[in-house]
């Protein structure tokens, strides 16, 4: 549960990346259109506060947001990482993150 | 602060209060930070500091087999209380009170068990990772008083940097994943602000929370006023211990002396806890008909729990009612939340993890700040052609806090394991040695020029952790490669967590060397017309 709220957190973040200047070119390769970008912003915050499901799934209310909010930390310090050293990395990451953070939740629930 | 006498914006004038709150006291909030992290990983690092506990593999008849030694070591105690082993510690801890005895901690006594023998193990004297955890908030050398007042100090400083530090902070959005390596100055300033960003729940949640903790001996008037000056008496007010009455149901038989149910009870509590462990269970009066059991689980659900909720039985296996669910005023629910989150006693594993890595990154924001002092004075000092006395002051703190302190953490585990066990007073040598080897950190970069000294020690710190393994497998601890095969996490997780460390450490000093050798090739003319160590400095800021 710890690992879907990871990867959810980390699809989240890189939704939000793609959708800012200085990030899209490395995950979308093009500049979207302005519309684009506030899906990808708004689908991204969306991701984040999914990523809350599993934590509070696995360890209650209380001791899941704190979890959450630390796995926002562990996953974004990685992503931005990646898009310093490893853009093309990134982008796969990024697109791979949703299907298993919800995999993993599938999982475990 | 502005030569030309006009006001100041916000921004500048937080950022100058973020730079100085941050470097007067970055030193010590580095040491408190860094130690604090360990302190998160305390029972871990304590077993890998007993090598004797390393070998202990627990099993299904391990609480058995530890009141099985209790009532050989002492059959007319008051009560024995059993720690179990965990996941983050193999052996178990056997303790008692004897009739009569001292309360609190004078009148206990304890030994550490084999969990899968029952011996009594031969542990050599050590504070293991408790000095750690005590010196991030009393410090050393000084009265506990004192030691937590500056600790208290040092909290409050940190939490005017951090909001200053987000106030200064221009781009916090537009930067929010940005890291540009090979910068100079403004590869720092990234770091910096990344570490600092990316983790600021846990930086914030963890320095509030941490004033909180020391709340009542800062600001200890509200307390004096209500208890007219007694402050003893409400900190025994809020350390009261729930007593289960000792009803037993109509139907049920007459208790009998000399009954345990233990395997029984442990089951059934484990099911209550939601199957989160034991973790350790205290029996009253044993041995006698009004015996009883309590138990701790390993982990809690909820963070406002304080101390964690406890089930009780009585010996022979019928539960007792657990204490109500009290109507504690929201306030106090607000502080028991928030002073768990930062001893983080109810995390589980994956939580204990989020909060090591966030300590460390933590660490990193305030070693990041301190050094980025040095790199954006290196323009300013280029200029005038030579250093500064206080520039030199910080780079000097720096490497001795920074570097020093590493190495020093280091060398207490080398310490640990080369001090004969049966030494007198052996736990005091330990501590004496890491700030022997401290101070001595603190002394070098002074003969050295800054980029050297700082080549040096962190070399120094990445041979000492790398090789801990090694150190351990021929101290009498357990051989890497047989903590992994046989599952004893909590030793192979330190001993690849400090490899892990050593490897970043090494990759810090490569950056230095090949910043070092660039420069050289570069500019040979003017290194050799610079003073050493402001050339020295001054490639640092060119090259990471």
């Amino acid at each position: 549960m710890a690992w879907a709220c990871l990867l959810l957190a980390f699809a989240g973040f890189g939704a939000i990346a793609a959708s800012m200047d200085r990030h899209y070119e490395d995950l979308l390769r093009r500049e979207p259109a302005v519309r684009t970008r506030r899906v990808l912003r708004a689908a991204g915050y969306a991701v984040l506060a999914l990523a809350l499901g599993p934590a509070i799934g696995a360890w209650g209310p209380s001791v899941g947001t704190v979890l959450w909010l630390g796995a926002l930390t562990m996953a974004a310090l990685p992503l931005a990482l990646l898009l310093t050293y490893r853009p093309a990395l990134a982008r796969h990451a990024v697109c791979a993150a949703l299907p298993l953070g919800l995999l993993a939740w599938g999982m475990a629930a | 602060m502005r030569p030309d006498g006009k006001a100041e914006g916000l921004r500048q004038s937080m950022s100058w209060l973020h730079t100085y709150t941050g470097l007067l006291l970055g030193w010590a909030l580095f040491a408190m930070f860094l130690t604090g992290t360990l302190s998160y990983v305390r029972d871990e690092i304590t077993a890998w500091m007993k090598p004797p506990v390393q070998h202990s593999f627990a099993d299904a008849q391990t609480a058995e087999r530890a009141v099985a030694a209790l009532r050989k070591l002492a059959p007319d105690a008051e009560q024995w209380t059993v720690d179990l082993p965990t996941v983050r510690q193999p052996a178990v801890q056997a303790s008692w009170r004897a009739k009569g005895a001292a309360q609190g901690r004078r009148g206990r006594e304890s030994v550490m068990l084999d969990a899968g023998t029952g011996e009594v193990l031969k542990v050599p004297e050590t504070r293991g990772a408790d000095f750690f955890y005590r010196f991030h908030f009393e410090f050393y050398g000084m009265s506990v008083y004192t030691g937590r007042i500056i600790a208290g100090i040092a909290a409050f400083f940190m939490l005017v940097a951090i909001i200053s530090g987000v106030i200064t902070h221009k781009k916090i959005f537009t930067e929010f994943f940005t890291f540009r390596p090979r910068k100079g100055q403004r590869s720092w300033l990234d770091a910096h602000n990344a570490l600092a960003v990316l983790g600021l729940p846990f930086h914030f949640v963890l320095t509030f929370t941490g004033l909180l903790l020391l709340m009542f001996m800062l600001l200890p008037w509200g307390l004096d006023a209500a208890y007219d000056g007694q402050r003893m008496q409400f900190y025994q007010e809020r350390r009261v211990q729930f007593e289960p009455a000792l009803e037993r149901p109509a139907d049920a038989a007459p208790p009998v002396a000399g009954v345990l149910a233990l395997d029984h009870i442990l089951r059934d509590a484990d099911q209550q806890f939601g199957g989160r462990g034991i973790d350790s269970f205290v029996i009253k009066h044993p041995g006698q008909a009004d015996s009883t059991v309590a138990l701790r689980p390993v982990a809690s659900d909820r963070i406002t729990d304080y101390p964690v909720r406890q089930l009780f039985y009585t010996a022979d296996g019928l539960p007792l009612p657990a204490p109500p669910d009290t109507a504690t005023a929201w306030s106090t629910d607000v502080y028991r939340a928030m002073v768990n989150v930062h001893i983080g006693r109810f995390a589980g594993p994956a939580l204990r993890w989020v909060f090591f890595l966030s300590g460390i990154a933590g660490t990193l924001m305030v070693a990041t700040g301190l050094v980025l002092w040095v790199v954006k004075r290196l323009p300013e000092r280029r200029k005038a052609g030579a250093t500064p006395f206080s520039h030199r002051v910080v780079e000097v703190l720096n490497v001795g806090a920074i570097g020093g302190l590493t190495v020093a953490i280091g060398s207490y585990f080398w310490i640990n394991h080369l001090l004969p066990a049966t030494l007198k007073d052996r736990a005091l040598w330990e501590i004496r040695g890491f700030f022997c080897v401290w101070l001595l950190c603190a002394l070098h970069p002074l003969l050295r020029t800054h980029r050297r000294a700082w080549i040096e020690q962190l070399s120094l710190a990445a041979v000492l952790l790398f090789l801990l393994p090694a150190l351990n497998a021929v101290a009498g601890g357990l051989p890497l490669w047989r903590s992994l095969t046989q599952g004893q996490w909590s030793i192979a997780g330190f001993e690849l967590s400090a490899m892990a460390v050593a490897v970043l450490l090494a990759f810090a000093v490569r950056k230095l060397r090949a910043g070092a050798g660039a420069q050289r090739q570069a500019t040979p003319k003017t290194a050799a017309a610079m003073p050493n160590h402001g050339v020295e400095s001054r490639e640092m800021g060119v090259q990471q």
